[in-house]
């Protein structure tokens, strides 16, 4: 029953259903994307916005502010958190190479460059042994910190406990975590200011 | 004892067991996709650490199947046989897309907690065996109910797994701790290994109720056989 030979020589009925079962395919897939690409936008925002909120220590009702700036390395978006009237901090989201990939981290920096919380977004580690990468276990550690040499595990010089056995994790969520602070760095020069309007 | 093999009887038994009621009914527990076939059991052991998630899966396959096959039915005359799987594989796959879709707009909860798992359903073999075996060969009506079937018969055993891995290893239905504090949860019911246990003791306990059936089945043949006698002498 099966046929050797190329598409071509297939019977001009056979391309044709194929053809059209396809365009219509695509003109589905089309509407769709049409139809729910703003509902899933809002959705990804609300659940940004709901993990910039909890990283700050935020309530649900706290304002939060795009604060996009621009200096010589490129363009950053930044968002500004508050609570009530008073300036929290500053999220940014990083990205560290971990082991099963990249894995994506939410940092929420206060005025004065310190970490108030970093949570993991997404990640693809080892369940179990990498994911532990992502528990307030390991996290917690990160409560304080500036971006100084000690942002880095023992075993390579640093003042951070890794977690056993999940190195490249650990170290792709503080190397995130750096990132973020840099960024903030770049963002008190680029406004030449630290907590403040 | 002349009514055990009422050839009248038999065949208006027979009769009654086609159609769409029929088929729908298969799905749940004679044809059911992960007791009988044990088509689809990956992702199914792979979702059911909550009970939500196990019912958020299997509103997804039941809406692919249901979709699906009815599409295939009603394209079924117009496939050729050479392309007979690539057509059919579009069909799956544009209907989990558009279902991934409009989870990830409307049903952000499910579709975060699927995962991977929903774009997966593309080659769950449920769906493309159903495709094949059935959808191909009959009508949209029945194609219907015979996948509306299948997804009750899939969703009965993903919510008993769910439930069970969620309880046992989680303390909690639907993310409500029932348990308190001092439950220590049996990790490996959260593990894919205590998902393996579980489904063969599942396997168990049905094949065993089969066991059951069919032993009554035979004891009642049994209780018939004086009236065939006068038929049994063949020429």
């Amino acid at each position: 029953m099966a046929r050797e030979g190329r598409l071509l020589d297939a019977p001009p009925a056979t391309i044709a259903v194929l053809a059209l079962t396809t365009l219509l395919a695509g003109v589905l897939l089309g509407g769709t994307d049409a139809l729910t690409r703003e509902r899933i936008a809002a959705q990804i925002k609300a659940e940004r916005d709901r993990a910039a909120r909890a990283a700050l220590g935020i309530a649900a009702s706290g304002k939060l502010e795009d604060r996009p700036f621009k200096d010589a390395q490129g363009e950053v978006d930044a968002l500004a958190g508050y609570d009530g009237e008073t300036l929290k901090g500053f999220v940014y989201t990083a990205e560290g190479n971990g082991y099963g990939g990249e894995m994506q981290v939410l940092v929420a920096v206060d005025g004065e460059g310190k970490v108030i919380k970093a949570t993991v977004l997404t990640q693809s580690e080892t369940p179990g042994l990498g994911t532990k990468a992502t528990l307030p276990g390991f996290l917690d550690q990160l409560e304080g910190r500036v971006l100084d040499p000690g942002l880095e595990i023992k075993k390579l010089g640093g003042e951070i406990d890794g977690v056993t056995g999940a190195t490249i994790s650990s170290r792709a969520v503080l190397a995130a975590v750096r990132s973020a602070l840099e960024l903030d760095a770049r963002r008190m020069k680029a406004t030449g200011s630290g907590g403040g309007e | 004892m002349a009514g055990c093999h009422d050839v009248d009887a038999l065949a208006a038994e027979a009769a009654k067991r086609e159609g769409a009621g029929q088929d729908l009914v298969n799905g749940i527990y004679r044809e059911s996709p992960l007791l009988r076939q044990l088509l689809g059991l990956c992702s199914a052991l792979a979702v059911t650490t909550t009970l939500f998630s196990a019912l958020a899966m299997s509103a997804a396959v039941m809406a692919v199947l249901v979709v699906s096959s009815v599409v295939v039915s009603l394209m079924r005359k117009a496939i050729p046989q050479d392309v007979r799987l690539p057509m059919k594989i579009v069909v799956i796959a544009t209907t989990v897309t558009v279902v991934e879709q409009f989870m990830h707009a409307y049903a952000h909860e499910a579709w975060k907690v699927l995962g991977v798992y929903l774009p997966l359903i593309v080659v769950n073999c449920i769906i493309l065996g159903r495709a094949e075996a059935f959808a191909h060969t009959h009508g949209p009506w029945r194609s219907a109910a015979d996948a509306v079937g299948q997804g009750l018969g899939y969703t009965v055993v993903m919510a008993i797994l769910g439930f069970t891995r969620e309880v046992l290893g989680n303390g909690s239905i639907l993310g409500l701790s029932i348990f308190g504090k001092g439950f220590e949860p049996i990790i490996l019911m959260a593990m894919p290994g205590g998902a393996f246990f579980l489904m063969g003791i599942i396997l168990g306990v049905a094949s065993w109720m089969d066991h059951r059936r069919e032993r009554a089945a035979r004891a009642r043949e049994a209780a018939c056989v004086p009236s065939l006698a006068p038929e049994g002498e063949a020429a």
